[in-house]
């Protein structure tokens, strides 16, 4: 009879822990170095100068935002109306920072924090779908990571855990399949942090 | 007595005329009427909407999709053509003056006259072209609109950093850059202010638009896709940062502020002209890089029609973009016209650089420069040819053929040279036609002559009308020569020899050259006047009779 409370008992306790623990797990501050803070979460995406060999931070003095974060209540800021899109997926942070590369070699990288890796997936459907991209980027998988090639670029969609990615390539006019190499190298050096 | 009643009448009418004109000029009173609907232009058709595409208005594909990247590659004497082109066909007028003049109208002298432009720098990848922009303040600057009063802005708090990639292309004084004041926000005109919408709400507003103030409103948006509004944000939608956006029920509220006086109040109405710059386009979202190249220009005087044929023919017909058809429908219905009210009258691309005849006398030049095109055997390409001159008066390396081009042997184009830093007149040649020209010249130049007129399938022989150079960085050396389509006259396939433009060019120092410059233009405007002449002849659109141009596809939605 005790035994049988105990069991009664334990199961509600341990069934509580496991929600505890998934919550701990599934919260923003272990996949994404504090989804709450924005400053964090800007400083573990920010890509240093050369982490990616000769690509920089741009110092254009016409480009008035080369790095922010920005959260689902001010996202406008950067993208305008554009925002719905994600913010309706469940978007929660962002970091907007654009690279200068080999001339003309120009990026802009998007990392965002969703929350789930559900909702990042959704993200990456949807762009997928929206966009039409079909360019893979070996090794990712072309469900993890797509590329729409452009007349001058690529631009990449990618989703790791709950984070997602995009990766604009610009300045390929001669040959824009030379963007998807540089691009997997930024993917890989973003998924390095997502750990 | 019954003189007295008359003058009583008279003057009563008078004074009603005056005073209704008083009352209309104050803003708060007119707007898109509750039922029915008002013509924006009371000689253009607000459902006529003109297009234009041409893939030479871009020599290339950019380096790189920046506005940098993007503006390198404009042919802005090509797109200014076009506009042209684009203004005759929609107000049906015969000059390209005529036209302009016919869909700008302002009730003050131009010289105290203020033009706002709306653009949209949201995404600096996707901003209204530096060709297209030139084109609209060199109208109103041609008109006598002093730069001061012509007011390029986008009240956008978050992209405002954006306008500074115009900054180095405008002046108020220097008249080697557009004329214009690039505002920051809205600062030049007024700031913001309150401004009542139709259904009785206010909204924050561009204090001098919604006062009244600014007599022309121009309306330049890109063609750009947007994850509301049914898909797309063109020039309706555009009005956010003229007014103060707000994505909430969306559809309805751009559609009161395409209503409201702001906008369409006024006498003339404020709102003359809509465009879109479709030379690059989003597909997909409303920032990001372009991820098409359409080549088009759109314009109508009626912003709901423009959109709504935009994402018909281009965004979807071309682009294969994807909308929600309820919302792109309701641009129509919601001013109670139908979807299949709107006409879309594509305009072939200009077969001069100017249309009009000759350059445009309000293009402050370079100097004329000239090439002489290459000779080309049969099938083959042209080879450079030599001359044109630049500004500084040493000579430019001549413009090439297009390669692979054979042609027929064109008589060389007597170009019109420009007189320094005085207006350079378009020589028309007799070659074919050329774009971009082969030598000289200068962005802002023009004046120099036609190359040879070259087509692939044989050349034609006299005909076209040339242009000025355009590249002054390079002296020329870009320049390239497509198919004179205009010309009429023996054609021959498989010409022995690329059609070859004689130069008017000259260096701009010493008299002699300025008198061979003059002289040049002299010939140029008579060969001009012929050849305006046989176009509107062979272009019965333009024909005194009015009937239309069998070349201008023209169908209603």
């Amino acid at each position: 009879m005790l035994r049988t409370y105990y069991r009664h008992l334990s199961c509600p306790l341990a069934g509580l822990l496991v929600m505890m623990m998934i919550g701990a797990c599934s919260g923003s501050s272990d996949t994404n170095g504090g989804a709450s803070d924005p400053t964090a979460f800007g400083q573990k995406y920010k890509l240093a100068d050369n982490e990616i060999g000769g690509w920089k931070q741009t110092t254009d003095p016409t480009d008035s935002m080369p790095f922010g974060v920005y959260t689902d209540a001010n996202l406008n800021n950067r993208i305008d109306g554009g925002n719905e899109a994600y913010i309706s997926r469940g978007m929660r942070l962002a970091m907007y920072q654009d690279m200068t590369g080999p001339d003309p070699n120009i990026c802009t990288v998007v990392a965002m924090d969703f929350g789930t890796d559900a909702s990042a997936k959704a993200m990456f459907d949807y762009e997928k779908g929206l966009t039409g991209a079909t360019t893979a980027l070996p090794p990712y998988d072309v469900a993890t990571a797509i590329g729409e090639t452009l007349s001058t670029g690529v631009t990449v969609y990618a989703h790791i855990k709950a984070s997602y990615f995009e990766l604009l390539f610009d300045g390929y006019g001669a040959d824009p399949s030379a963007a998807v190499p540089v691009a997997t190298q930024f993917l890989q050096a973003l998924a390095a942090k997502t750990k | 007595m019954r003189a007295d009643r008359r003058d009583f009448i008279r003057l009563t009418t008078a004074g009603a005329a005056a005073g209704f004109l008083l009352v209309r000029s104050r803003p708060v009173l007119a707007a898109w009427p509750s039922s029915g609907k008002m013509a924006v232009n009371p000689n253009i058709d607000n459902m006529r909407v003109v297009a234009c595409v041409d893939p030479a208005m871009l020599k290339g594909t950019p380096s790189a999709m920046t506005f940098a990247g993007q503006n390198a590659v404009v042919d802005s004497a090509r797109v200014a053509a076009n506009m042209d082109a684009m203004a005759m066909a929609l107000a049906n007028a015969t000059t390209a003056d005529a036209a302009w003049q016919a869909i700008f109208r302002s009730s003050k002298p131009w010289a105290s006259t203020l033009v706002a432009i709306k653009i949209n720098i949201t995404e600096s990848k996707n901003m209204a072209r530096l060709a297209v922009l030139e084109k609209f303040c060199r109208i109103m600057a041609g008109f006598g609109v002093p730069a001061n009063n012509i007011i390029i802005y986008d009240w956008n708090t978050s992209f405002g950093g954006n306008m500074s990639s115009y900054t180095s292309s405008f002046s108020t004084t220097d008249a080697t850059k557009i004329p214009g004041v690039l505002s920051n926000q809205n600062d030049a005109l007024g700031g913001t202010t309150s401004a009542k919408l139709p259904d009785g709400s206010s909204v924050q507003c561009t204090k001098q638009i919604a006062d009244g103030t600014v007599d022309i409103l121009i309306n330049i948006a890109n063609n750009k896709g947007h994850t509301l509004f049914g898909g797309s944000t063109l020039c309706m939608k555009n009005h956010f940062g003229t007014l103060a956006p707000n994505h909430n029920n969306i559809a309805t509220y751009v559609s009161n502020i395409n209503k409201s006086d702001a906008i369409l109040g006024g006498n003339p109405v404020r709102q003359q002209l809509c465009f879109i710059d479709s030379l690059f386009a989003n597909k997909a979202q409303n920032s990001g890089t372009p991820e098409a190249t359409p080549g088009y220009l759109i314009m109508g005087t009626f912003a709901p029609a423009v959109d709504y044929l935009t994402v018909k023919k281009v965004r979807e017909a071309v682009m294969g973009a994807t909308h929600d058809a309820s919302i792109v429908n309701s641009f129509m219905t919601n001013f109670g016209y139908t979807t299949s009210d709107p006409v879309w009258v594509l305009v072939p691309p200009a077969t001069s650089t100017n249309p009009d005849g000759g350059a445009d006398a309000r293009t402050p030049a370079g100097t004329g420069g000239s090439g002489s095109g290459g000779s080309s055997t049969a099938g083959g390409g042209g080879s450079r040819g030599t001359g044109g001159a630049q500004a500084g008066g040493s000579p430019g390396s001549g413009g090439a053929a297009a390669g692979g081009r054979g042609g027929t042997t064109g008589p060389g184009g007597s170009g019109g040279a420009g007189v320094a830093g005085s207006t350079g007149a378009g020589g028309p040649s007799t070659g074919g036609r050329s774009t971009a020209a082969s030598a000289g010249g200068g962005d802002t130049g023009s004046g120099g002559s036609g190359s040879g007129g070259v087509l692939s399938a044989g050349g034609v022989g006299s005909g076209g009308t040339g242009s000025g150079g355009s590249n002054v960085a390079a002296g020329g050396s870009n320049g390239f020569a497509t198919g004179g389509s205009s010309g009429s006259g023996g054609a021959r396939k498989n010409g022995t020899s690329g059609g070859c433009g004689v130069g008017g060019g000259v260096p701009t120092s010493g008299r002699w050259a300025t008198l061979l410059a003059l002289g040049a233009v002299a010939a140029g405007r008579q060969l001009r006047r012929l050849l305006v002449q046989r176009e509107l002849l062979r272009r019965p659109d333009h024909a005194p009779d009015g009937t239309k141009g069998a070349d201008i596809d023209e169908t209603k939605e």
